[in-house]
This record gives structure tokens, C-alpha cells and sequence, in this order.
């Protein structure tokens, strides 16, 4: 598989040019996009995620690696041209995509300050501040919304159900589990041990070599956590040096690319 | 002795995991001092409990609490595959996790036409390495009920349940030390967790 040489931000986020005569005179300034990715030259691979479930289906630890992020800060002026709706608890474009802003994106931020769900920084709720035009010029900051911790136990309970299920479809008898899934931006790969704990990382397509990386997350679980005699079995993992061990572990096997050993 | 027995055996338990545990890796190195502390931990609990079945169950539940942790580390490290059978399950325990942990292949045994007893004989034991004879008061004290517990429990974290026991002690004046492990039940036909 040969490497693109391409920044893996960009095929997200289309920064907008400089100079663009914007739409309909609707940006006050030319929009600044932000992208937060961090600069990662040619064939660039990454580990995005890991999580750890424990026998009973509980995420028991989750570590957000690498999050590619393509935030979009732009300046409007009344009336906005974009159609935001509330969903969930957040405030979410419904229409009117371009230039970054995506149909799904969030609000994060207005005028520099965090939106807090469907709240602003203040208090005010996020839809009405932006109907009233006294409160224009106004400067709103668009991303992905980035997953809760409720939201990833969730996430991690219902994959622990579904690699149940794979394992029950299969024809043969005594079939593992679900042991990958694949989607155009990730791969995500399971390892279940005899034991019952599945360690999960999610990766890009062309990162090789992660069934030895979950090999040595394994490793690391039984030195760091399970050694730990003050870490009590099945409960979420808060042992540093599981952290720190995990993180170089992560690295070695960033670096080893799309060349390293097994898939 | 004032302070009451309970309280004592908390802070042995954590003290002794983790000597236990770390020693268990520096084992050609420092072999002698896993094998003092272990020394130490026995007689400090015969100290404490003046039943001999007191610090036999002590030891068993001690061995416990390090044997769920072990198996993931064991699993971890020797990468062996799921056990079809519980005689391959006692050959592991014997050939692969003896050798491991202690540098030592007890053979092993099926004892019973089931095929869920077996007997795993010692002719080395290094956790005895110091020791003669149990004192004539201690008569009935398994030194090494440790390693049942640890058995049993890593048994049991692959889903296996069994009872492991000292079914001949070279220190209680048997020819042979051997370790007995029967398995409860039939391990059922669970997919992914049938086990070792």
C-alpha cells in the first residue's frame, strides 16, 4: 500500500481562501479556519482511540490519542445564513453548509467563549442569542462535536453487545468475536483475551501493525494495572503508569507506520 | 496480641501482593528473597492464627487474590491458545506457568477415569528451599497453600472452576509433594470464554 502524502486535516476541513469574495456579503471578515490537527507531514498514520471494556461490558478506560479536528471560527452578521437547530444538547447546522461548516457540526464556541450545550458561556440560550440582532457582528466557532464520557460507556456497552452477537451469527461453531470493523475513516480492532477484557483501538485504514499493539496493551494492562495492588479488578483504571506506558506504546507504533509487522 | 487479627491480615495481604508479584519477575535474581519473604509471610501468619487450618485457608485466599491477577499476565506473556480439554489445561498449568513463575516442570497426572482429576508431582519446590520440616506443633500446615489458591484462582478467571489442594507434602514426611486439581464441572460450550 503506497503512503498519500497528503495531511490527514485536510481532506476534512477545506480552509477557506484568503482572498474569497464571500456569498452574499454575509461574513463581516474573511473567515480565519482554524485547524487544530497537528501538523503531521506525508503518510501520516494514526492512532486514534483506545478503550478498554471490561467482562461485563463497562468501559473501564478510554484514551483519546490523536482527534482530528477541523474547527471553523467565522464572523456573521444578521441575519445568519446558516440554519442551526438544537439536537441533543447541543446546537447543530442543519443547513446551509460551506466553507468548513459542515451539516452536522456544532457550535463550541461564540465570540471566543465555550458554549456549554445549548448555553452559552453566560447562561443564554444559544438560539435565542443568536435570533436577536443586537448581539451581531458575531463570532461563532464550528467543529465536530467531540463524544461525552457518558456517551463513549454507552458507545463501549454497545459494541460489547455486538461483538456478542458476531460471535452467535457466525456458521461455525466457537467463533470469535466482531474482530474489526471498518469504515472509511477508521478501523477499529478488538481484542478479546481469554479472560474477558477487550482492549479496542481505533486507527486509520493504513496503520499496520495493531494486533501487536494489542498484544502490548495487553502487557501493559497485567504490569501497570493489574499488578497495581490498590487497582481493584473491573473498575475504571486510573493508574498513571498505565497512562504513560500506554502513550509510548502508542507512539512506537505510530512510528512503525503502514510497514509494520502484521495488520 | 491487642490489635485484632483482621486488621493485621490487611496490611499482609498488600505487603505480600506486592512483593509477591514483582518477585515473581525478578525470580533468577533475587530468588532468595521472594523466597525469604515468603518464608517471612508464613511465619508471621502462624504467629497470628493459632489454628493451622486458619493459616491454610489465609494463605489459599491469599494465593486467590494473586492468582486473578496472574492469569492476565501469564495469558499476556505466554500467548497460549484456548484449552480444549482439562487435561491440556493442567499440562499448561505444569509445563508452561510452573516453569514460568517458579523454574520448575512438575509432571502431571490423570488420577481419575473422568478426566477431571489430575495430580501435579513436585520433585523441586524452591518456595522450601530453606525449610527442613514443619515444626511438630504446626503438624498440619500446608506451607505452600499459596500456590492452590493461586491455581484456583487463575482457574477461575478463564471460567473453570476447580479445587486445588496439597494431596502429599514432602514437609509433613510424604514421599512426594503433589498438588491436586479437580474440576468442578463441565466447562460449558461458551464460545469465546472456554478456557485454559
Amino acid at each position: 500500500m503506497s503512503p498519500r502524502k497528503e495531511v490527514p486535516g485536510a481532506r476534512r476541513a477545506e480552509t477557506p481562501c484568503a482572498g474569497a469574495v464571500p456569498g452574499a456579503g454575509r461574513d463581516v471578515s474573511s473567515g480565519r479556519a482554524v485547524t487544530s490537527a497537528p501538523g503531521r507531514a506525508g503518510g501520516a498514520m494514526a492512532i486514534f482511540s483506545v478503550y478498554v471494556v471490561n467482562k461485563a461490558g463497562g468501559l473501564i478506560y478510554q484514551l483519546d490519542h490523536y482527534a482530528p479536528r477541523a474547527d471553523t471560527e467565522k464572523t456573521f452578521s444578521y441575519p445568519l445564513d446558516l440554519v442551526l437547530r438544537p439536537h441533543d444538547e447541543r446546537v447543530v447546522v442543519a443547513f446551509g453548509q460551506r466553507d468548513g461548516i459542515r451539516v452536522g457540526h456544532a457550535v463550541l464556541a461564540i465570540n471566543g467563549a465555550e458554549v456549554n450545550g445549548r448555553f452559552t458561556a453566560d447562561g443564554k440560550d444559544v438560539m435565542e442569542f443568536l435570533s436577536n440582532p443586537a448581539n451581531y457582528p458575531v463570532s461563532i466557532r464550528f467543529g465536530r462535536h467531540r463524544l461525552s464520557s457518558n456517551e463513549k460507556l454507552m458507545l463501549a456497552s454497545m459494541f460489547h453487545s455486538l461483538f456478542a452477537i458476531g460471535s452467535q451469527l457466525s456458521p461455525e461453531v466457537g467463533s470469535s468475536g466482531i474482530e474489526m470493523l471498518e469504515t472509511d475513516t477508521f478501523k477499529l480492532h478488538c481484542f478479546q483475551t481469554l479472560t474477558g477484557i477487550k482492549f479496542m483501538v481505533l486507527a486509520d485504514p493504513r496503520q499496520a501493525g495493531i494486533d501487536s499493539l494489542l498484544r502490548k496493551i495487553y502487557e501493559i494492562y497485567s504490569d501497570f494495572a493489574l499488578k497495581n495492588p490498590f487497582y481493584s479488578l473491573e473498575m475504571p483504571i486510573r493508574c498513571e503508569l498505565f497512562d504513560q506506558n500506554l502513550k509510548l506504546a502508542l507512539e512506537v507504533a505510530e512510528k512503525a507506520g503502514p510497514f509494520g509487522p502484521g495488520s | 496480641m491487642s490489635r485484632p487479627p483482621g486488621r493485621k491480615q490487611e496490611n499482609h495481604k498488600i505487603h505480600f501482593l506486592v512483593c509477591f508479584i514483582f518477585d515473581i519477575h525478578l525470580f533468577w535474581q533475587s530468588r532468595e528473597l521472594f523466597v525469604l519473604t515468603y518464608g517471612a509471610l508464613v511465619a508471621q501468619l502462624c504467629k497470628d492464627y493459632e489454628k493451622d487450618e486458619d493459616v491454610n485457608t489465609c494463605l489459599d485466599r491469599m494465593g486467590y487474590g494473586i492468582g486473578v491477577r496472574l492469569i492476565d499476565d501469564f495469558l499476556a506473556r505466554s500467548a497460549v491458545k484456548k484449552c480444549r480439554s482439562y487435561s491440556e489445561t493442567a499440562d499448561t498449568i505444569a509445563q508452561i506457568a510452573f516453569k514460568m513463575y517458579l523454574g520448575v516442570t512438575p509432571s502431571v497426572t490423570c488420577s481419575s477415569p473422568a478426566g477431571n482429576e489430575f495430580s501435579l508431582i513436585l520433585d523441586q519446590n524452591p518456595l522450601v528451599d530453606f525449610v527442613e520440616e514443619l515444626p511438630a506443633e504446626r503438624a498440619s500446615l500446608c506451607y505452600c497453600n499459596l500456590l492452590c489458591g493461586v491455581i484456583r484462582g487463575a482457574l477461575e478467571m478463564v471460567h473453570l472452576a476447580a479445587e486445588v489442594t496439597f494431596l502429599q507434602d514432602r514437609l509433613r514426611g510424604d514421599a512426594v509433594t503433589e498438588i491436586g486439581i479437580t474440576f468442578l464441572r463441565k466447562a460449558e460450550d461458551r464460545k469465546h470464554k472456554r478456557n485454559k
